[in-house]
């Protein structure tokens, strides 16, 4: 169903098209390595967004979008094992269902998109200074807003500590103080790095037939002297010593996160048998961890684990009463031993690989078609949900033991409640 | 049995609606060319039903946070829990509880004509014990304690008690840890029994599915009960706000601001006509392309977390905006000023027509989610809406409309709820 191409030198196209949907999709992500400006780049992605030539600022583009019946457009930045990715979204109602006949929004959302992309609101080497400061100002914010949510700041702190030494320790804007210290000429090398050096894969949903689409961005490209860069992302399969680190917070609810690593030597490595181990122990509601940490000793509300194939390690977290740190942590490695010692039945991995097919196959929205595709950006070959599901198929009960028996725990992180902070409410 | 057909052609789909002997409705919305399928089973009985109807008229008061406690409770069986069951079929279960209803669900691309045999079952099979009651406080106490470090949570809970005196909608949804602990296992099968009898509720489905396999799965698992639709108390509050500040101090790093006008409803619930209406007014005045928005952006007073919503149930009705900001007193008198000022002048019919459109499109957009189409036709359903009705609505929405429901803001309704950062050292 997905027509996966090359258009430019590391630049890829994929299209699905079907009229399946009332709405299309389309998204650029664009893969950096680490070891580059993570901050400029992420305060670049921000900045395309904000306006570009053709709609010089803020409110402009924004009428424009309200006019193609509320499109929307978010840039966002995250980590891809040891890449950098950036990506540009947008999505708007199909042109079958536009009030008015023959309104081309598909096309014309490409359009922003290549604007954004190939003739930011740029004059003589620098960004527009305002446009710079204001989304500075923002991307300020956000990192410091991200104590307000103490899970996801919790998760993160757990894959620092574990991740030290490493690239993925880091965040995918760098720090604070290097956003701070950004200026708009900075952002104009970031834009010229970016275009030239980034693995690209252009991802498009809808029921036009894409042509448009791949003729604007394969122009864009064109004009373009490319360069991909290389990226590689560190597997260490051996656990260092453990470390634990415990922060103090007038809260009223702790959260625990465990770091572990995986032993896996590459994304593909025991793929399928690392979904499957993870699934058993704490992926879902019929899974060890729900089963016991929660609903048998009523410890907390939430209790998962994750593993993150792309760096080959593995977390679980859960929120819990500051004093029941060593219960929760002595429980969260009784589970994973019962899962070494293959405690677990064949009906159960049956209903993993259940539960992991109707995940992966469940891709009716034009967001989530785009989003599996453009995140195997990196990967040289481009799996279908099918494909990736027989993976699991495979699996065997031995496979998955093994599996279990490579993870090993590294980091505690540990939000505690401040004294007298607890109970009262 | 026969069922009607609702056609939507600029769509292209159908909604179709059965009321099944034992008396539950059933819409179901076919998607051929879908993978997945979504069912939602739901009942109209949520956190703000905090007192049921008894046989003489009467009504009883109840604790809070009984719904919310009930679809914890509801996924246990003697035997297997409904999280077991839906492990053999591989569908994705789950559940929740907003202001007005309980909803159970799941969504599969195999095996749905089981799954929703599951789903019929367990929502229709009541079973706990005091033991697994008292288990489940643990959990739900665990539950209640996250929402309380979460900062848009509390802001909004917070202006909810500043602007209402006596509606159960100013009550955390959970419930609080001492409203809880009243409940045991008695109690819950005596709201169950009011609450979960078919009339009373509805299943939507959505997705791959053939209406006529759908209604035999009814057929072969329904079992009529007793009792009626829960008819709610409705009572009349004065517009006028209990405190015009509410302040909480929380662990987060910058101020959190919510302001909310109350809406003075004699009659408890607010037309479909009127919600959107009140939604484009909503956009054309707090919208990302409003003038109000960019001036306190340019002013530093917020920044893009900045959010509207119209809420809306039995019984209450507020509009509210808020955010992130350095300074949430000054943000609230620039918006209570602008608020006066286009209350005065109308609203622009530019920006009311850009508001309207981009709400349009929202609405085309739920169409291709099983999941939101299924929710959304429950919401229809409980609204006494008919399906598509809300596209109709909203192409002959007019900009005197949504200037009417405008001037139903009044400053002196309105209340501010603030979070300020508690630091570390604190």
């Amino acid at each position: 169903m997905a027509n996966v191409r090359t258009i430019a030198d590391g630049v890829r196209l994929c299209t699905v098209q079907t009229d399946k949907f009332k709405s299309a999709v389309i998204s650029v992500t664009l893969a950096m390595p680490m070891t580059g400006s993570l901050s400029a780049n992420a305060l670049l992605i921000k900045v395309l967004r904000h306006s570009c030539k053709k709609y010089p600022d803020f409110v402009r583009l924004n009428k424009k979008l309200d006019e193609l019946y509320g499109a929307s457009l978010s840039a966002e930045f995250s980590k891809n094992g040891e890449a950098q990715i950036l990506r540009l979204f947008a999505s708007c109602i199909d042109d079958r269902f536009a009030l008015e006949n023959g309104e081309k929004i598909t096309v014309s959302c490409a359009e922003l998109l290549c604007g954004m992309l190939f003739n930011p609101d740029v004059k003589k080497g620098v960004f527009n200074a305002e446009a710079v400061n204001e989304e500075k100002r923002f991307l300020l914010q956000e990192i410091e807003e991200e104590i307000n949510d103490k899970r996801s700041y919790a998760a993160k702190r757990c894959i620092e500590i574990l991740c030290r030494n490493e690239l993925y320790g880091k965040t995918p804007y760098g720090t604070k103080e290097e956003v701070e210290a950004l200026t708009p000429e900075d952002l104009y090398e970031a834009w010229q790095n970016v275009l030239k050096q980034s693995t690209v894969m252009i991802t498009c949903v809808s029921s036009d037939d894409g042509k448009r689409v791949e003729k604007l961005f394969k122009k864009g490209f064109s004009k373009i002297e490319r360069q991909p860069a290389e990226i590689t992302t560190e597997f260490r399969t051996r656990a260092g010593r453990f470390r634990r680190v415990e922060e103090k917070f007038p809260v009223n609810q702790g959260k625990l996160v465990l770091g572990f690593r995986t032993g896996k030597k590459n994304k593909e490595d025991d793929f399928g048998a690392y979904v499957l181990m993870n699934d058993i122990f704490g992926g879902n509601v019929y899974s060890k961890l729900f089963m016991n940490v929660r609903e048998k000793l009523s410890l907390c509300y939430y209790c998962w684990a994750r593993v993150i194939s792309g760096k080959g390690i593995l977390t679980v977290d859960c929120g819990i009463d500051t004093e029941n740190e060593k219960k929760a942590t002595d429980e969260i490695l009784a589970q994973l031993k019962a899962v070494c010692d293959g405690d677990f039945t064949d009906d159960d991995i049956k209903a993993s690989v259940m539960g992991m097919r109707e995940r992966w196959l469940s891709m009716d929205s034009p967001g989530a078609i785009c989003t599996w595709y453009s995140t195997q950006v990196l990967d040289e070959i481009i799996y279908t949900p099918e494909e990736r599901v027989a993976m699991l198929e495979k699996v065997t009960k031995k496979e998955i033991c093994a599996a279990a028996k490579r993870v090993k725990l590294e980091a505690a992180y540990m939000i505690s409640a401040q004294e007298g902070q607890t109970d009262e409410t | 049995m026969k069922l009607k057909e609702y056609r939507n052609n600029l769509l292209s789909e159908s909604v179709f609606h059965l009321k099944h002997p034992t008396g539950l409705n059933i819409f179901i919305l076919p998607k051929s060319g879908y993978t997945t399928t979504y069912a939602v089973f739901a009942t109209k009985y949520g956190s703000i039903d905090t007192s049921v109807k008894k046989a003489d008229g009467a009504y009883e008061t109840i604790p809070e946070g009984t719904a919310h406690f009930l679809e914890h409770k509801l996924f246990e069986g003697e035997e297997l829990d409904a999280f077991e069951q839906f492990a053999k079929t591989g569908a994705s279960a789950n559940a929740y509880t907003s202001f007005d209803r309980t909803a159970y669900l799941f969504s599969c691309n195999e095996n749905f004509y089981e799954s929703l045999g599951i789903l019929l079952d367990f929502v229709q099979k009541p079973y706990f014990t005091q033991e697994t009651v008292e288990k489940e406080q643990g959990i739900i106490g665990q539950e209640i304690r996250m929402y309380k470090d979460l900062a848009d949570w509390e802001v909004m809970f917070n202006l909810l008690s500043a602007l209402y005196y006596e509606h159960p909608v100013r009550v955390d949804i959970a419930g609080t840890q001492e409203s809880i602990a009243k409940i045991d296992a008695n109690l819950l099968y005596d709201l169950y029994r009011s609450f979960y009898n078919l009339n009373n509720m509805v299943l939507c489905v959505c997705g791959n599915v053939d209406c006529e396999k759908v209604i035999a799965v009814a057929d072969e698992h329904l079992e009529k009960t007793d009792g009626v639709s829960n008819e709610r108390r409705f009572v009349y509050e004065s517009p006028k706000p209990v405190q015009t500040l509410v302040e909480e101090n929380l662990s987060v790093a910058q101020k959190q601001f919510l302001i909310g006008y109350k809406e003075d409803r004699k009659t408890p619930e607010v037309s479909l006509a009127d919600e959107i209406a009140s939604q484009v007014m909503l956009e054309t005045l707090f919208g990302i392309t409003s003038p109000l928005f960019n001036d306190l952006l340019s002013q530093k007073l917020v920044d893009m977390s900045f959010y509207y919503e119209f809420f809306n149930g039995f019984g209450y009705a507020c509009c509210m905006a808020g955010g992130t900001s350095s300074n949430p007193e000054k943000a609230a008198e620039i918006i209570r000023k602008t608020v006066a000022e286009t209350v005065k002048t109308g609203l622009d019919p530019a920006a009311f027509e850009r508001a309207r459109r981009k709400l349009y499109g929202s609405m085309v957009k739920m169409y291709n989610s099983v999941e939101g189409v299924s929710n959304h036709l429950m919401t229809m359903y409980f609204g006494g809406c008919k399906p598509f009705e809300e596209l109709e609505v909203c192409r002959n929405l007019t900009i005197e409309r949504a200037n009417r429901r405008l001037r139903k803001l009044k400053n002196s309704y309105s209340a501010l709820s603030i979070i300020n950062p508690l630091s570390q050292e604190q």
